[in-house]
């Protein structure tokens, strides 16, 4: 398998954020009430993780080692903020759905995961494809998700509610695990 | 590195972060007021009836009494809290020059979704009813089986109780309150 494929196979499937480590679940159950929040969502944190990973990147090596985490952090809280601020005065309407998930986005495991990644000694395009299928396999789990409990809700009001969440998160992983991704 | 090294990188990241978010915050900040304003501007347009009402500018809390550029009062705009089924439910009220009411609308409320929710004009035109009473109408402001003239509505006479009432309260204080002066001026 190419390199690529692997990277790719890793953070879409094997070590997907949201069923192979269970990272980002908070949103994942909260937010996915639909699939219009869902899309929101996950172009929002896809947004977050490739621009801050990029931009840590580019400046790794004025970071310094024994300040990597907040450094880290400090660049993460401003892509995020900066996402924030844009989505309320571009797509205002759109950022009231997800506000709240919005902001702690800068919170999310897996965008810390990646940008420590991003910090060490890696090639420029390794970060962006490697932080691009992340955010992917997350925006992917969190469609389903947000479009199964729209569609199920439909006739079973439980979907859209904390439980509904909670059972169809669950059955995603027991698919995911009976069809053998292995982390 | 040493750490005094490391501790001035990391000042500079900071100061360059914060430095960032402030130019970003500086240029989209008037478009999210504006954003935010909007639910609101909306409201009052549609309690004075008065499509005019949408160009004002400022401070938009009430309560407002909007005037002509020749000092005319024209619209006084009150927000009414009443308690509902669910919690407070907020509402704004809009009188004209004339002492009629020129419209009641929701602008936030807790009631239950299909059955309280009647008092939005998405769902039902019952708070359209008020839209023309005159101010003086208050102290008999009431549902008709309260012994009023208002219809409730069959399932959510608590929440259109505590509409009526929350109308009937702030007429009431309107009667008896003096003069206001001009908040807003309508130009054009």
């Amino acid at each position: 398998m190419s390199y690529r494929a692997d990277i790719a196979h890793g953070n879409g499937w094997r070590d997907n954020p949201a069923l192979g480590r269970l990272l980002g679940l908070c949103p994942l159950l909260v937010v996915a009430t639909n699939t219009v929040n869902a899309l929101v969502l996950s172009i929002a944190a896809a947004a977050v993780l490739v621009t801050s990973n990029v931009f840590i990147a580019s400046i790794r090596r004025f970071i310094p080692d024994t300040a990597r985490l907040p450094a880290t952090m400090l660049l993460i809280g401003l892509c995020t903020s900066t996402v924030a601020l844009l989505m309320q005065t571009f797509a205002f309407d759109v950022y009231e759905r997800i506000a709240v998930f919005m902001q702690i986005v800068v919170t999310n495991y897996f965008t810390l995961v990646r940008a420590e990644t991003a910090v060490q000694e890696r090639a420029f395009g390794y970060v962006s494809f490697d932080s691009i299928t992340t955010a992917a396999g997350f925006g992917i789990v969190l469609l389903i998700v947000g479009a199964t409990r729209e569609i199920v809700g439909q006739g079973l009001p439980l979907a859209v509610l904390a439980p509904g969440a909670f059972l169809i998160a669950g059955l995603l992983l027991a698919a995911a695990n009976a069809l053998g991704r292995r982390s | 590195m040493s750490p005094l090294i490391s501790a001035i990188r990391l000042a500079a990241i900071g100061t360059a972060v914060a430095g960032a978010l402030a130019a970003v915050n500086s240029v989209t900040r008037g478009r999210i007021e504006a954003n935010e304003q909007r639910p609101m501007v909306k409201a009052l347009i549609d309690v004075t009836g008065d499509p005019r009402v949408g160009g004002l500018t400022g401070s938009l809390d009430p309560p407002l009494t909007i005037c002509l550029a020749t000092g005319v009062p024209l619209y006084r705009v009150r927000h009414i809290s009443g308690r509902g089924y669910g919690g407070a439910i907020e509402m704004l009220l809009g009188i004209d020059a004339a002492d009629r009411v020129t419209g009641v609308r929701v602008i936030g409320h807790h009631e239950s979704r299909g059955i309280g929710d009647v008092i939005e004009t998405d769902n039902s035109a019952w708070i359209i009813g008020f839209n023309g009473l005159p101010v003086s109408i208050a102290p008999a402001l009431a549902l008709t089986r309260d012994g009023g003239t208002i219809d409730g509505v069959t399932g959510a006479t608590i929440t259109t109780r505590a509409v009526v009432s929350g109308v009937r309260d702030a007429l009431v204080e309107t009667q008896n309150a003096p003069a206001t002066r001009c908040t807003h001026v309508l130009s054009g």
